[in-house]
């Protein structure tokens, strides 16, 4: 089979790294031992040879310090680890009422730290861990985005592991917030340190820029794993974009690629036009804020398209999984228009460039009622 | 069967929205009146416009609730435009619990439960569009955008979290049909809106508390003690309902739980309780003095407005026909005492013991007795 070829993907956004990315991996690694985050040592061996002290640099630039930094490099790990285990085709998704149980003691652990309440629970014991490192830092509204950003991966895992066959506005949504989706963007801004006020946080717009940024880098992400993942079973990649498109609407593989990256771009487009758009009355809180997501945004790029995990089919080198996907720092050619899918429609909305609302969504009319 | 119960001591006067059923002499009491009030009509129309009930019977007995009078109880001061989202919550609440929760066809089918309730939560979280067809999801979008109107964007995050909290609690309820008293607390005072309804306190009373204050640990912990106490109030009144009626394989009422992990009488379970709530109220007297020797007004107020739930929902749990009765329709004694008393002097609640049970220990790490905080 020939490899798929992906077009150019564009990001007009400047690439910046944060120093001593090999103190980084140290560390995580160092920590991953501390709370033996793995199941076994080839496990150990595949969450080291990750690179997330690279990624978390990439993310993470404007670290406030070394500490931060490596927090941040650690949580990386953690999520990577906890998806192994809980999500997935992890051990824990074949038993979803203990795996429920698991997931609360570790969001338990993070919103009151205070007392290790479960100390059998390593997942829990090292998000706490994440959690005390941060109070050192952070103000107590950074820890709280932390805590309610987690707490929306965890529901989403939850939900994941119980409905396996959700609609597409429904299984975008889940791939927002799964995986770490929100997470992460918010912990661009607790990186820095950066104190927004919570009446800010809360501006809609801010909120939509949030959600862009980490929903491109979940479909970017599934872009360039789509060629590796053909060679798993249709029923175990669904939750890919690209997936999603070519089994709910029929299409070949090239189709469904290109159909994924429209509707990319189109986000891409959205971004760079409102980000602009706040930017121009913005306080320094932020636009230091825009800042973090922007960074998040390239620096996740960055990582995934040079990915040796996503390149090759062995995911190290030899025969690739994908030909082209070359990131330019240029403006996507085809970024207007809206999308139809209804949970994420809402960012347009935002959309500065005119006042518009598609089709059937009225906000005033109340639509059909379905029962139970 | 009668169950009996002694008398709850507890320390706070009573209070009720001045502009719920204005000059009645006895507030505290379930009175057909209420049925008459603008409130009532307007939170009855608002569960038709949505349609929150699978039949007429079920629609009966959400109009005996007396959300009006409920949520006046809990929520004695703000805007009459607040105290209606307030008492539309009620009535979304109720509504929710019984038919997706406990009752209907879908409280039995744990992934389209959840799939609801991951609608629901992202509706309430982004109310632009109607995203959504479910008739809960559709009728919590709308208490969304009244709070946009009336409230402020942090009071609203705030409340938009608990219902997040609250959707995850019941997810985890749906799956979760046996757990150890540890587990159900914590699944207690999350689930079933016992989180939201405290929350929204200060959103209607339009306290203003910074985020960094209500994000404040020790403030944290009173918010908690409250939410917890009132929850368990409950459970000798629902524990009789419950084990009558409804989705019965589901052992989510305290007195069961600890009856069973305790391998213990009900007499015995009941008196754990009461120890487990004067302990509870010790701790909350120290710490609420200790907190507002130099507290700012927006702290206190939002410790009242914590203080206005408990007392609301406590007197509204004692006194409605819902759990007076099996059917939830009329007032046929199932259970008798276990009123609130008078307020009774601060020094009556002097235990300085911790409840034993791990999900709440954290609250004494803060009592001002304990020198190594």
């Amino acid at each position: 089979m020939t490899a798929l070829t992906l077009p150019e993907i564009s990001c007009p956004l400047p690439y910046r790294i944060y120093p001593h990315v090999e103190t980084l991996e140290a560390g995580t690694v160092a920590w991953m031992d501390k709370w033996r985050l793995y199941s076994d040592e080839k496990h150990r061996e595949r969450l080291a040879s990750i690179g997330c002290g690279r990624l978390g640099a990439l993310m993470y630039p404007f670290a406030a310090n070394a500490d931060v930094a490596q927090i941040m490099s650690d949580y990386i790990v953690w999520a990577f680890s906890f998806d192994d285990e809980y999500c997935d085709e992890g051990e824990m998704s074949e038993n979803p009422p203990r795996s429920i149980t698991a997931m609360l003691q570790m969001q338990r652990s993070i919103e009151s730290p205070e007392i290790p309440a479960y100390p059998e629970n390593k997942f829990a014991m090292a998000l706490r861990d994440i959690r005390l490192r941060l109070d050192k830092y952070t103000t107590p509204l950074h820890t709280t985005r932390f805590v309610n950003t987690q707490r929306g991966y965890f529901m989403v895992e939850v939900g994941k592991l119980v409905n396996p066959q959700p609609t597409m506005s429904d299984c975008v949504l889940l791939r927002l917030s799964s995986g770490g989706g929100l997470v992460f963007p918010t912990l661009g801004h607790i990186s820095t340190l950066v104190d927004i006020s919570q009446l800010k946080m809360e501006d809609r717009r801010l909120c939509a820029l949030t959600e862009m940024a980490g929903m491109m880098i979940v479909w970017e992400s599934d872009f360039f794993s789509y060629g590796k993942e053909l060679a798993r079973e249709p029923e175990d990649r669904q939750h890919n974009i690209v997936s999603l498109f070519q089994q709910r609407r029929g299409v070949t593989h090239e189709q469904a690629m290109a159909q994924a990256f429209s509707l990319r771009d189109k986000t891409a487009g959205l971004y760079i036009r409102l980000r602009a758009s706040v930017l121009k009355n913005a306080s320094p809180e932020v636009a230091a804020y825009i800042e973090s997501l922007d960074c998040y945004w390239r620096g996740g790029l960055e990582w995934i398209s040079e990915n040796p995990r996503y390149r090759y089919l062995n995911g190290v080198d030899g025969q690739v999984a994908y030909q082209g996907g070359k990131l330019t720092e240029t403006f996507p050619d085809d970024c207007w228009g809206t999308v139809d899918i209804p949970s994420i429609s809402w960012w347009w909305q935002y959309e500065p460039a005119h006042a518009w609302s598609p089709p059937g969504t009225d906000p005033k009319q109340l639509p059909h009622l379905r029962r139970g | 069967m009668t169950i009996k119960l002694p008398p709850l001591p507890q320390p706070f006067p009573f209070a009720i929205h001045p502009s719920f059923a204005p000059g009645n002499p006895s507030p505290y009491l379930d009175l057909d009146i209420y049925d008459r009030s603008p409130f009532e009509q307007a939170t009855r129309a608002y569960a038709d416009r949505f349609e929150l009930y699978q039949n007429a019977e079920q629609r009966e007995r959400l109009a005996n609730i007396h959300c009006g009078w409920l949520g006046s109880m809990m929520y004695p001061a703000g805007s009459d435009e607040l105290l209606q989202v307030g008492i539309d919550f009620c009535m979304w609440a109720f509504a929710y619990d019984d038919e997706y929760c406990d009752e209907g066809d879908i409280s039995s089918q744990p992934a389209k439960f959840i799939q609801a309730s991951a609608e629901i939560w992202r509706q309430f979280e982004s109310p632009e569009y109607a995203l959504s067809q479910d008739r809960y999801a559709l009728a919590a979008r709308d208490l969304r955008i009244r709070l946009d109107k009336y409230a402020k964007p942090e009071q609203t995050g705030r409340f938009v979290e608990s219902m997040r909290i609250y959707m995850m609690a019941e997810m985890w309820k749906a799956i979760n049909p046996v757990p150890s008293v540890n587990e159900y607390v914590s699944m207690r005072v999350t689930g079933g809106g016992a989180w939201s309804f405290p929350t929204l306190g200060h959103v209607i009373a339009n306290v203003d508390i910074p985020q960094r204050d209500h994000e404040d640990r020790r403030i944290r912990a009173l918010f908690e003690m409250l939410a917890h106490l009132m929850a368990w109030e409950t459970e000798p009144h629902a524990y009789l309902k419950e084990m009558t009626r409804g989705a019965n394989y589901k052992e989510h009422n305290l007195i069961r739980v600890l009856i069973r992990e305790r391998q213990c009488s009900f007499d015995a379970a009941i008196d754990e309780y009461l120890d487990m709530r004067l302990r509870l109220l010790g701790l909350f007297l120290r710490l609420k003095a200790d907190v507002e020797k130099d507290a700012t007004e927006g702290v206190k107020a939002y410790i009242e407005s914590v203080i206005r739930y408990y007392v609301g929902a406590t007197v509204w749990s004692q006194n409605t026909r819902r759990y007076k009765s099996m059917s939830g329709n009329t007032d046929e004694a199932a259970f008798v005492g276990g009123q609130l008393t008078e307020p009774l002097t601060l020094d009556t609640f002097n235990s300085t013991k911790p409840i034993e049970i791990d999900a709440l220990k954290w609250w004494w790490k803060y009592d001002p007795l304990n020198t190594n905080q």
